[in-house]
């Protein structure tokens, strides 16, 4: 049996949430912050939050050279994928879980392509072509490309 | 399998020259493909009247299972289908049906603008549950509120066998989108009962129907606002030796809806105004029209990712002018009690995800009124007690 509650305050005391908190205000931003990363083929180097936006919800098909655009993300409770939401979508996981979940069960739309770790979301987006997902900055390479989102533009 | 593929990969191309001018390879098509599921099982437990089965020795009627196929050979170009399975109580009858087989075309797609068609049996955009009520994952609560989303007349304006013409604009201060479905509306014999008073003879039929919906999307969702109009036509089909004559009826319902969704606190209220007319039954069912008014504030909280809790007011008047039910009571001669015209009910709630497939909710309702209830399952409506409680509990699980 799988009990998330428990395990969560296990792996996630409140000491330890306390001391993450602390770390996050006063460590540099970038040691802890992810980037929006994709394919090397995908023909944007920025974009605004808005277009991040319908990327992530799966409102967006196609780049605008017509590749079809095809999004990773890992799972909701992953802290990762729950801070990406919040610092560079501007949403809540639990808001982009409901955008996908209307879509999937009334025929308007898809879910995204589901990732269970960080490696295996780096390698997917390097092989597949007008892919695009997320990953930490220290584990960004040379087989995927990371782009920024340009907050102000909109 | 290559010759089925290929033959495939043919008509989509050819269909992609016909309509658009398709600019991309064809190789991951096949990757696209997504199937999606759910199964949920209900208990009800009610102090008095019937809803979802014998509900007053505690029902386990209420079952709803779904299945869906997904698939994009083109960017432009979307396929999806979703059977359901639904048990009921005597509300309707047990069936499987088709809840939506759809195909997707986007006729314009810029970072800015999406413009596109779907065609097919397209669900309604009716406030914001209407498409997904089904799947007790995407609803607030067990029961949705009844006035607006009635279980007892749900197929009226379920979906849309048709087409849906959709545009969304995304503009510096949130995005704006306007949906506009036109179709047949699929009905059922649920309605006959409801609007003829029992089931009869002949058949009521779908007419070509509207519903339309303009929605406005602040910041990724923490504020969503929504306008919803609909025209849902049915006509009735007269059967052997029967006393109604060729009649329509029209509904024709407005809802206004609002939601902050904030990280923990979601506040949600709907305002329906609701038109019915109908008319040229004959004699034995003289014209008629009634104007319903139904609201609710909610509230919902979570406390963890995992566990949410929820509390709202839902009011429902059968008719505006008689927001009472006396005028009704005197006009049956007492037959139908006041209190059938109305409802008023105060909702607590509980949802546990306890994974992300696997979910679980209890909830209570305290209910004075009875104007939701179904008369196929409370027959005689001396027997209704206007302040009642319901207990329901739903495990469900999803893929």
């Amino acid at each position: 049996m799988n009990f998330p509650l428990l395990e969560s305050t296990r792996h996630y005391p409140f000491v330890a949430r306390f001391f993450t908190l602390v770390i996050f205000l006063f460590t540099s931003k970038s040691a802890v912050s992810q980037s929006v990363v994709v394919h090397p083929n995908v023909p944007v180097s920025e974009i605004s939050q808005q277009e991040a936006r319908a990327l992530f919800t799966m409102s967006q098909h196609s780049w605008w050279d017509g590749t079809p655009v095809v999004v990773f993300v890992l799972s909701d409770s992953n802290p990762i994928h729950k801070e990406f939401c919040k610092k560079h979508l501007g949403m809540f996981a639990h808001q982009l879980r409901q955008t996908w979940d209307r879509k999937v069960f009334s025929g308007t739309g898809q879910a995204p392509e589901l990732v269970s770790t960080v490696e295996e979301m780096r390698a997917l987006i390097s092989k597949t072509p007008g892919a695009i997902g997320y990953l930490p900055e220290t584990e960004i390479d040379r087989t995927v490309r990371s782009i920024t989102i340009n907050e102000g533009a909109r | 399998m290559t010759r089925f593929g290929d033959l495939m990969k043919a008509g989509f191309t050819g269909f992609s020259l016909i309509f658009f001018y398709s600019q991309q390879s064809l190789a991951d098509w096949k990757d696209t493909f997504q199937y999606h599921g759910f199964i949920s099982q209900n208990f009800v437990l009610t102090s008095e009247n019937s809803f979802y089965g014998d509900s007053e020795h505690g029902s386990f009627d209420f079952t709803e299972a779904g299945f869906n196929v997904s698939l994009r050979p083109l960017s432009r170009l979307g396929l999806a289908a979703q059977v359901l399975y639904r048990r009921a109580g005597e509300l309707e009858d047990e069936e499987v049906r088709l809840d939506y087989g759809l195909l997707d075309l986007t006729a314009w797609e810029s970072p800015d603008v999406r413009i596109g068609l779907r065609l097919g049996r397209v669900k309604n955009p009716y406030g914001f549950y209407n498409e997904t009520r089904d799947i007790a994952f995407t609803r607030p609560s067990i029961f949705l509120p009844q006035g607006i989303y009635p279980d007892r007349t749900r197929n009226l304006a379920l979906s849309s066998d048709g087409g849906q013409l959709y545009g969304e604009y995304v503009s510096p201060i949130g995005e704006f989108s306007l949906r506009g479905n036109i179709g047949v509306p699929t009905a059922d014999t649920s309605l006959e009962r409801v609007v003829l008073a029992g089931n009869q003879p002949g058949e009521m039929e779908g007419k070509l129907s509207y519903v339309g919906q303009l929605a406005y999307d602040y910041s990724g969702g923490l504020i969503h606002l929504a306008f919803t109009a609909a025209s849902v036509h049915h006509g009735y089909s007269p059967g052997l030796r029967d006393s109604l004559k060729e009649g329509n009826t029209w509904l024709e319902p407005y809802v206004a809806s609002a939601q902050y969704s904030g990280e923990r606190l979601t506040l949600t209220t709907e305002y329906l105004l609701r038109n019915f007319r109908s008319d040229h039954f004959g004699s034995s069912l003289p014209d008629r029209a009634i104007t319903g008014e139904s609201y609710y504030f909610q509230a919902g909280y979570r406390l963890t990712d995992n566990i949410e809790v929820m509390a709202r007011y839902e009011v429902f008047y059968q008719d505006i002018n008689d927001r009472s039910g006396k005028k009704w009571e005197r006009r049956t001669r007492g037959l139908r009690p006041s209190f059938t015209n109305f409802a008023k009910d105060w909702t607590v709630g509980l949802r546990w995800d306890i994974t992300p497939n696997w979910m679980a909710r209890a909830e209570y309702h305290r209910v004075h009124g009875t104007g939701w209830l179904a008369e196929t399952e409370n027959p005689d409506p001396r027997k209704l007690d206007p302040d009642w409680d319901l207990f329901a509990l739903e495990l469900s699980f999803r893929f």
